[in-house]
């Protein structure tokens, strides 16, 4: 059985390694891409099970690429997991309106917590009630 | 026991009551103006008829019956004595220009007598008609009332005259009428000038006011800067710390690669880089409350008692190096929930938490309690620690400040975590409260508002 595809978009590279270590140990395959602009291809090109997504990358930024994966038909049943290490809390609930899977606060989290998490969404089936 | 309370600072004043206030102060301006100048008229006026009263108790009116009102008068003595006395009168009082005596013959005003000297202009020969006599003028031969009447016109200028009866003393009749003219525009000068200065005076309320709007704009300003650069930096320290943060925490994770003197070092490690961002978020922390910045926090339903075990499992580890037991009492219900930013609320606990493990002894026990009261849930943080001295309880909370105890014990340290949890509770509607004793230990209390269904 092929392994499951995570798009980790991330353009801190310290963070992308050991996230990459990580999954990879945990038994998923990982692509790593630091600049915006280029996700929507490799969402449509890839058909990744799940993208890592932050919220603060150069090129598009992470909110319109949710917004543009959720408006195209190719990527919207896509599973993508918001990351960020801002403060502002209440963005979180617009993530989540904007079609979100899951949301993983950088800064509270701790790598294990952030692993549980991704697991979790993996299993859930996509939502097929997002507007 | 000293037990201190802590309460939200009051609200910044709005641009509504800056308007408000400066509307006031102009009104004041513009009501004081118009009392003053109508106080300054009234007295002007009261001024002219009790001096023409005056005038009028200094003439004699048997010497007034006397005159004729005709040429025949100017060799007369009585006439000669009256005109001087007129004369000296005018002298006497530089606001009046004219002062005369009239009688009347046929509804017709004339003059028996003024104050000007034969050789001006303005003189009035005894018998000269007054044909500009207003009819009050007319009406007070026979009224016999003294009265002030203007401003009006006449041949002579533009006046303010106070007019009175000459009577004769036995039988009360009506003799003359005496009269002082004053000119009608030194009294506008004085009412315009007099009112000028409540406006004058408002002036400085005025610029007191609006230089302190403007400052605190501008202090506004500031703060929104500062907010925003600390924002800005606290997001490019943390996204570097969090790759530290997980990268060792990833190496720790790898037992069989790592011998015991890498382990520990990354250990020391991991811990030091939690501490950083411990700061970091506080710095953070700070810039939203201090300002109270209730838009940034997040307004979600959070489980207390979730976030306690969630902070209990945190300090494990720290808590066993010192053989701290961290316990949760039997008080504890299944779920408290409050609305609000679980991050920040985990912060405030944490906070709390890392002190009593800090500041206790080695063996200790950290009991965490919590009580329900009134529309508040209440947890509190309960250590057998080094406690806070009496006197210095109310400073901890107030920012930048550690008890001297504490820093001797422990030589680095903020002093921001209790007053940024102080803020954190005060924005969401709760407070924090202290109880200390020196060398017993200490009891923080957290309140938070009940989440409404």
């Amino acid at each position: 059985m092929d392994k499951k595809l995570i798009l980790v978009v991330e353009d801190e590279d310290s963070l992308s390694t050991v996230i990459k270590y990580e999954l990879e140990n945990a038994g998923y395959d990982v692509l790593v891409e630091s600049n915006g602009s280029n996700v929507m291809n490799l969402m449509k090109s890839k058909k990744p099970a799940l993208v890592l997504l932050d919220i603060m990358i150069p090129g598009l930024s992470g909110l319109d690429i949710l917004q543009a994966a959720m408006a195209d038909p190719d990527t919207k049943e896509a599973k993508i997991v918001v990351v960020t290490t801002l403060n502002s809390a209440d963005r979180q609930q617009e993530y989540k309106t904007f079609g979100a899977a899951g949301f993983i606060d950088k800064v509270n989290m701790n790598l294990p917590d952030i692993l549980k998490k991704i697991r979790e969404v993996m299993v859930t089936k996509p939502s097929t009630d997002i507007s | 026991m000293i037990f201190w309370r802590s309460k939200a600072s009051d609200a910044a004043t709005s641009p509504k009551s800056d308007v408000l206030l400066i509307v006031l102060i102009i009104t004041a301006g513009l009501v004081g103006s118009i009392l003053t100048g109508t106080t300054v008229n009234r007295r002007n006026k009261i001024s002219l008829l009790a001096r023409v009263d005056t005038i009028v108790s200094a003439l004699k009116a048997e010497d007034v019956a006397k005159l004729r009102g005709n040429d025949s008068d100017l060799t007369n003595q009585d006439y000669l004595q009256l005109k001087a006395k007129l004369t000296l009168i005018r002298q006497n009082n530089h606001d009046i220009r004219f002062v005369y005596v009239t009688s009347i013959k046929n509804s017709q005003v004339y003059f028996l007598a003024d104050s000007e000297d034969p050789t001006s202009k303005d003189y009035s020969p005894p018998g000269q008609s007054y044909s500009e006599a207003t009819p009050a003028f007319v009406n007070s031969f026979t009224q016999g009332n003294h009265f002030v009447e203007g401003p009006y016109r006449d041949r002579w200028g533009y006046w303010l005259s106070a007019i009175a009866p000459i009577r004769d003393p036995s039988t009360g009749n009506i003799i003359a009428m005496a009269g002082i003219d004053s000119s009608a525009f030194s009294n506008y000068l004085q009412i315009v000038i007099y009112s000028l200065i409540p406006i004058l005076l408002t002036i400085i309320p005025l610029i007191i006011v609006i230089r302190q709007i403007r400052i605190r704009k501008a202090e506004e300003e500031i703060q929104m800067l500062k907010r925003r650069f600390i924002s800005i930096a606290s997001h490019e320290l943390r996204s570097p710390l969090t790759g530290m943060i997980w990268g060792t925490q990833s190496l720790l994770g790898r037992t069989s690669e790592l011998n015991p003197e890498s382990k520990e070092l990354l250990s020391d490690m991991s811990v030091s880089a939690r501490s950083v961002m411990t700061t970091i978020n506080e710095i953070l922390d700070l810039s939203i409350f201090e300002q109270g910045n209730p838009d940034k926090l997040q307004h979600a339903n959070v489980d207390l008692v979730a976030l306690v075990s969630d902070v209990q499992k945190e300090f494990k580890l720290a808590s066993k190096v010192k053989d701290i037991v961290i316990k949760r009492d039997n008080s504890w219900p299944e779920h408290a929930f409050v609305m609000g930013d679980s991050g920040a609320i985990r912060r405030g606990m944490m906070n709390i938490v890392s002190n009593a493990i800090k500041y206790s002894p080695q063996t200790s026990q950290v009991t965490l309690g919590y009580q329900k009261n009134n529309d508040m849930h209440t947890m509190s943080f309960h250590d057998t620690g080094i406690g806070i001295p009496a006197a210095e309880i109310k400073k901890v909370t107030e920012g930048y400040y550690r008890a001297t105890n504490a820093t001797n014990i422990l030589a680095h340290g903020t002093g921001i975590g209790l007053w940024v949890t102080k803020l954190m509770l005060e924005q969401h509607q709760g407070q924090l409260v202290i109880e200390s004793q020196e060398n017993i230990g200490t009891t923080v209390y957290m309140s938070i508002p009940i989440a409404q269904k």
